[in-house]
């Protein structure tokens, strides 16, 4: 899933390290969200929304797939 | 209580932040499910090459039957167990 969290986290000029002790998950954790390698459950996504002050829809952007 | 407990019990009261540190890491999501995957990846093959493998090598080499049925009851045990588990999770969630 894409997203926008590494926009929207340095427009705030909040390190990954930052982000992550705060929602009390692993710098790891952000940064695979980040590259898009891993999903967030629905509720750290609220967190990041709740954190960021935004809409999960402004952070996480869901396109249906394709079917071939 | 192991010595690996008091191990860590004495090293959480002298490193309480570090303490912290690993606790989340541990409790961390994405650590979780990979923990988990591995933990299950892991199972079905011990149970591929321990059981199966071994159970037929026992047979074929005329080894003694109750390595085969102690084989047998583990996998048993083992398909049993993630009934189990299926059936409680599907009842939680």
């Amino acid at each position: 899933m894409n997203n926008r969290l590494e926009a929207i986290r340095k427009e705030k000029g909040i390190s990954q390290e930052t982000l992550a002790k705060v929602l009390e998950v692993s710098r790891q954790t952000i940064s695979s969200l980040e590259n898009g390698r891993y999903n967030p459950s629905i509720l750290l996504a609220f967190k990041l929304a709740r954190y960021f002050e935004l809409a999960v829809e402004d952070i996480f952007i869901y396109e249906e797939e394709q079917p071939c | 209580m192991s010595i690996a407990c008091l191990f860590n019990i004495n090293f959480e009261k002298k490193n309480p932040d570090q303490a912290k540190a690993i606790a989340v890491e541990y409790a961390d999501e994405r650590n979780t499910i990979i923990r988990n995957r591995a933990k299950s990846k892991a199972a079905d093959i011990i149970q591929v090459t321990t059981l199966i493998i071994i159970s037929l090598f026992a047979i074929l080499l005329d080894g003694p039957t109750w390595i085969i049925i102690v084989l047998c009851l583990f996998f048993i045990m083992y398909q049993g167990l993630i009934l189990i588990f299926m059936n409680k999770y599907n009842q939680e969630m």
